[in-house]
């Protein structure tokens, strides 16, 4: 049974006693004002960064209207349009078998590329992918696993309640759980097992050995024939259709019964369960058990709808707490997108399939697979990501996907405008590190960090011609210029914080 | 080689957009190329996958590997004015080009009846005369780029003028050096270059085998605390508490750290630097880490300041004084107390180019060709090599032609100062260029003569047809490399990069095994710190 350790709360000692209610609707104020540090947040954290444009159209907007703006297109989008093999069998495949490698190569690119262009929501599919864990490689069937990718896209902000019922039908979950082979008088407890401790109430958290066994035989029935890959379906002979016994209570569960049981005989270690998961994700990996008590309250009385309990904490004075601003430590689909995402790369057409295939290998050198993740539990994640040898290759990994920006003309001037506007076209290369390390990071630099980043934007072009004023970012070396910065910065400990 | 009698549009500041378009020349070429594409950061060696992080025995033998001697190379950023530099006494075309920047004969110092520097570099006189120091005039290339990047590139790879090359002499003679530098990487950095961004001198096709520093106080806090990053002031909000566990991280994965801290306490400066000298900080740190036996071969610093394209007299005089002032402060620390030290460090300068022989009328100068190195160490004696500048072109925009190709001065040195085999010399620059004997004193014990490695010889096998049997013994236990290269001196094939133990032994070499076909190869044995390189004929 894999670990998901326990959940470590926050140290008192960064806990100063918050006055009022910490998911109080955030009024910005002059201590703590709403400004392009926290829009930026908001984009990070949300999504996977921003453009200087997104910035400054989320400045002109309350905090309360910049989150509506982001969370409500996001979800009403719905599933992604399915690909031409979405409906694929093995029978489909059999003419050219390595056309099953080809498309999953595409879905994955697809939604690496999702994640610059769509970025809210395929955050939050990610969130649920690591969440309702599935493998492709162990799934096998394409069409199973995009049926699942659909799925974590179809509920990323829907309810929650429907979402862990469906999940359990889904074909690729029938597979990867043993949940086909969980039939009357040979139940497979697989399946039963993780949705209790992983999917919704959390380990050890509210039932019993006992329960899970009933449990398993509730869900009996549903069937997918992954060695045809064909549709998954509902066989009722298979279904156990006698009493069971589940948290004291007896009847004869259905699948859909024996759910709707775990959300009222358990609410609250549900609430409370995904409630934690949300906030270590979006917000901080030691959990403010203040803030999870009160949205696991949202998440009840709005009858598990995502939408309005995500809304509540994005909204709140919480989430905008000077000490949760760049405190969580990024996965590697963090580390890399942004680069391209703040160098304005979702609007400039579509990038090289290449770029994206690089980018998903090193995701998965980095230890983040693509629809791979290690195993039920999924990523452990947080520090888990951060050794001397990841951290090297981010290093690495980084300065290629910044040297990519050059690659572009488009993206090349980009860099340029950035500088141009965050600067008021300044050609004081102090004043302009400053302010694109101000925004590539979000913090502030030591002064010897500073210092050297200064010299790497100076990129050897002799001291004269900045004195002199020759220098100025109409300079055709400027954009290289930016992208030897990056090449700095992401070598910097900050920046691994988002 | 002929002059080149055109007027190099944009070489001048005067000509806005001239200079404009001399500028968009430099990012014609590939800009990466300067700053080593996967990004010239302050900590290149992080490149390296896992086991680069752990201490093995290979690391330990790797440290002590070849000679002591130690070059510093001194780069001259910008471009730097030789006829201000050295300058001919006593030519009157020089005071004809030049009005009002020439220097006159009494504000001199004598190298000799013929040539003298300006006072303000009178510091280097004592070297002068105590056979410390010698000059290398006109050193340039043919069909010269006056871009300052692209002739950059060119000295720092020792490319011809129209090739590419993305590695640089340095680099590639470490990687010779440094064979197993990816597997098994040294514990101490190859190269350590201060205050600078741009390390394609250091860039081989593997690694970059140079720790670059941006600038010195980030070297302070490496040396002073053993860690780039600092864990101490940090305090206790969730971001601080990541931050600090992500500093600590790449604190360790920056190998080099403690290994710098180390020496940098054993060395001390033992004489005063001048200050406010950027090239004296940077040099005093070099100083610090030879005294205390860093083991780091090559240096790199520079300075900056040369592209001199207006009112250039004082201000040149002052920068090459700032020179004078460092380097004679770095060889007074050296020599300090009699250690001798000072004859094994080999100091050179450099500059992407020259400047034009004529003054501009911003009473500056304009990019040109070439441009004077000099020499400094203890033993090296004193004199002149090359031929001055000839003076007496009619066209007043022409650079007279280079007289020594940086190139030739390169090989001498990897040659005679490094001890490195000539067909390893040529394998590292590309080409057979003519050596100047007696630049520097040839290496002694030269290569090979420490034994720690001997090859023994190739021949076919008797008892395996189509075999040939390389044979070599190592009288400490070491990494080793056996390679296979084409008669140009590619390599071909890796046939051993392990580390072996004390003993004898034979590579039986089957070329079929290898995918290669009859013909001529050379095979190429790194162990013990030397380098063997023979010729073999697959039947």
């Amino acid at each position: 049974m894999p670990e998901i350790g326990t959940i470590a709360e926050m140290p008192s000692a960064a806990s100063p006693a918050l006055i009022g209610n910490p998911l109080d609707p955030y009024v910005p104020t002059a201590a703590k004002p709403w400004n392009a540090r926290r829009v930026a947040h908001v984009y990070r954290r949300l999504g996977f960064g921003a453009s200087l444009a997104q910035i400054q159209e989320g400045l002109q907007m309350s905090p309360s209207d910049l989150i509506d703006h982001l969370l409500n297109p996001a979800s009403d989008l719905g599933p992604p349009d399915p690909p031409y093999w979405a409906g694929y069998t093995n029978a489909d495949y059999a003419a050219d078998p390595n056309m099953v490698f080809t498309h999953r190569d595409q879905l994955r690119r697809q939604w690496l590329s999702n994640m610059l262009t769509e970025g809210i929501q395929a955050k939050m599919a990610l969130f649920w992918h690591n969440h309702f864990v599935t493998a492709i490689n162990t799934v096998g069937c394409n069409s199973y696993f995009w049926d699942y990718f659909s799925m974590i896209h179809e509920y990323s902000f829907g309810n929650f309640r429907l979402f862990a019922r469906e999940m359990g039908k889904n074909p690729a979950m029938l597979v990867y759980l043993n949940g086909n082979l969980n039939v009357a008088g040979q139940p497979n407890e697989n399946y039963a097992r993780e949705l209790m401790e992983l999917f919704t109430m959390g380990e050890s958290n509210g039932y019993t050995q006992a329960d899970i066994v009933e449990m398993a035989r509730a869900l009996t029935g549903w069937q997918s024939k992954d060695y045809l890959c064909t549709p998954a379906y509902f066989d009722n002979t298979k279904h156990d259709n006698n009493a069971k016994t589940i948290f004291g209570q007896t009847a004869n569960y259905s699948f859909t019964t024996a759910h709707n049981l775990i959300f009222s005989a358990r609410s609250e270690q549900v609430s409370k369960f995904i409630s934690g998961k949300i906030y270590k994700n979006f917000v901080y990996q030691a959990i403010d058990p203040t803030v999870v008590a009160g949205l696991a309250d949202e998440l009840k009385s709005n009858n598990w709808e995502l939408l309005p309990t995500l809304k509540t904490l994005y909204k709140s004075e919480h989430f905008f707490d000077e000490r949760i601003i760049s405190a969580r430590i990024k996965n590697p689909v963090e580390t890399l997108i942004p680069i391209l995402k703040m160098a304005g790369a979702d609007t400039a057409g579509p990038l090289p399939d290449n770029w994206w295939d690089a980018i998903g290998y090193w995701t998965y050198l980095l230890g983040q697979e693509m629809f791979n993740p290690p195993n039920v539990a999924g990523w452990p994640g947080y520090h888990a990501w951060i050794n001397e040898s990841t951290l090297a290759s981010r290093w690495n990994f980084s300065s290629v996907t910044s040297y990519f920006l050059t690659q572009n003309d488009t993206l090349k001037e980009n860099l340029r405008s950035l500088a141009q506007a965050l600067t008021n076209d300044s050609n004081d290369p102090g004043l302009i590190t400053s302010a694109l390390v101000d925004f590539f990071t979000g913090q502030t630099l030591e002064p010897i960090h500073l210092q050297s980043a200064i010299i790497n934007f100076k990129a050897g072009i002799p001291e004269n011609y900045y004195q002199d004023g020759t220098w100025n970012l109409y300079w055709n070396e400027a954009p290289y210029q930016i992208v030897n910065l990056l090449y700095y910065l992401v070598k910097l400990p900050e920046f691994q914080l988002t | 080689m002929q002059h080149k009698n055109k007027q190099r549009p944009g070489a001048t500041l005067n000509d806005q957009n001239a200079h404009a378009k001399d500028h968009n020349l430099w990012s014609r070429r590939d800009f990466l190329s300067m700053t080593g594409l996967m990004g010239a950061g302050s900590l290149l060696l992080g490149n390296l996958p896992i086991s680069a992080f752990l201490p093995t025995p290979i690391m330990a033998s790797l440290a002590g590997g070849g000679n002591d001697r130690i070059l510093v190379l001194i780069r001259f950023d910008g471009g730097n004015d030789g006829l201000n530099t050295i300058i001919e006494r006593g030519n009157s075309n020089y005071y004809n080009l030049r009005p009002t920047l020439a220097i006159p004969d009494n504000n001199l110092w004598a190298l000799s009846n013929q040539y003298g520097m300006p006072l303000s570099t009178n510091a280097l006189q004592p070297l002068w005369e105590n056979g410390m120091m010698k000059i290398i005039f006109n050193v340039g290339y043919p069909e010269p780029n006056y871009s300052h990047f692209r002739s950059y590139d060119i000295i720092a790879s020792g490319s011809d003028s129209e090739t590419v090359v993305n590695t640089g002499w340095m680099g590639r003679f470490l990687d010779n050096e440094y064979a197993a530098f990816l597997e098994a990487p040294p514990t101490v950095p190859p190269a350590l270059q201060i205050g600078v961004q741009t390390n394609l001198v250091f860039k081989s096709d593997e690694a970059n085998m140079a720790l670059a520093v941006s600038s010195p106080q980030e070297f302070y806090q490496i040396a002073q605390t053993g860690q780039l990053y600092d864990t101490a002031t940090l305090g206790n909000t969730p971001r601080e508490l990541e931050l600090a566990f992500l500093r600590q991280t790449a604190n360790s994965a920056f190998r080099y750290a403690k290994t710098i801290k180390d020496s940098y306490s054993r060395g001390k400066n033992q004489i005063d630097y001048p200050t406010d000298n950027y090239l004296a900080e940077q040099l005093a740190i070099v100083a610090r880490l030879i005294k205390g036996n860093l083991g780091t071969k090559v240096y790199m610093v520079s300075i900056g300041g040369f592209d001199t394209h207006a009112q250039q007299l004082d201000y040149h005089k002052d920068l090459l004084g700032k020179v004078a002032n460092a380097v004679r402060a770095f060889y007074d620390d050296l020599s300090f107390g009699n250690s001798g030290l000072e004859q094994k460090v080999l100091g050179m300068t450099f500059s992407e180019f020259g400047r034009t022989i004529y003054e501009n009328a911003s009473n500056g100068t304009d990019h040109g060709w070439g441009t004077p190195m000099m020499l400094f160490g203890g033993g090296i004696g004193n004199g002149f090599t090359g031929q001055y500048q000839d003076l007496s072109s009619p066209d007043p925009y022409g650079d007279p032609v280079f007289s020594v190709d940086f190139r030739t001065v390169y090989s001498s040195i990897l040659q005679d100062w490094l001890g490195t085999d000539p067909n390893i010399v040529n394998f590292v620059m590309g080409q057979d260029n003519p050596r100047i004997t007696g630049l520097v004193p040839a290496a002694t014990p030269s290569l090979g003569d420490n034994n720690k490695c001997t090859l023994l010889g190739h021949n076919p096998s008797l008892a395996m047809p189509g075999v040939i049997e390389i044979k070599y013994a190592l009288k400490q236990e070491g990494p080793v490399r056996l390679q296979i290269l084409d008669t140009a001196g590619h390599t071909l094939r890796t046939l051993v990069n392990e580390f072996k133990p004390i003993g004898s032994h034979t590579f039986n070499f089957r070329a079929s095994d290898w995918y290669l076909s009859a013909g001529e190869y050379q095979y190429r044995l790194q162990a013990g710190g030397q380098v063997f390189q023979r010729g073999i004929r697959v039947g």
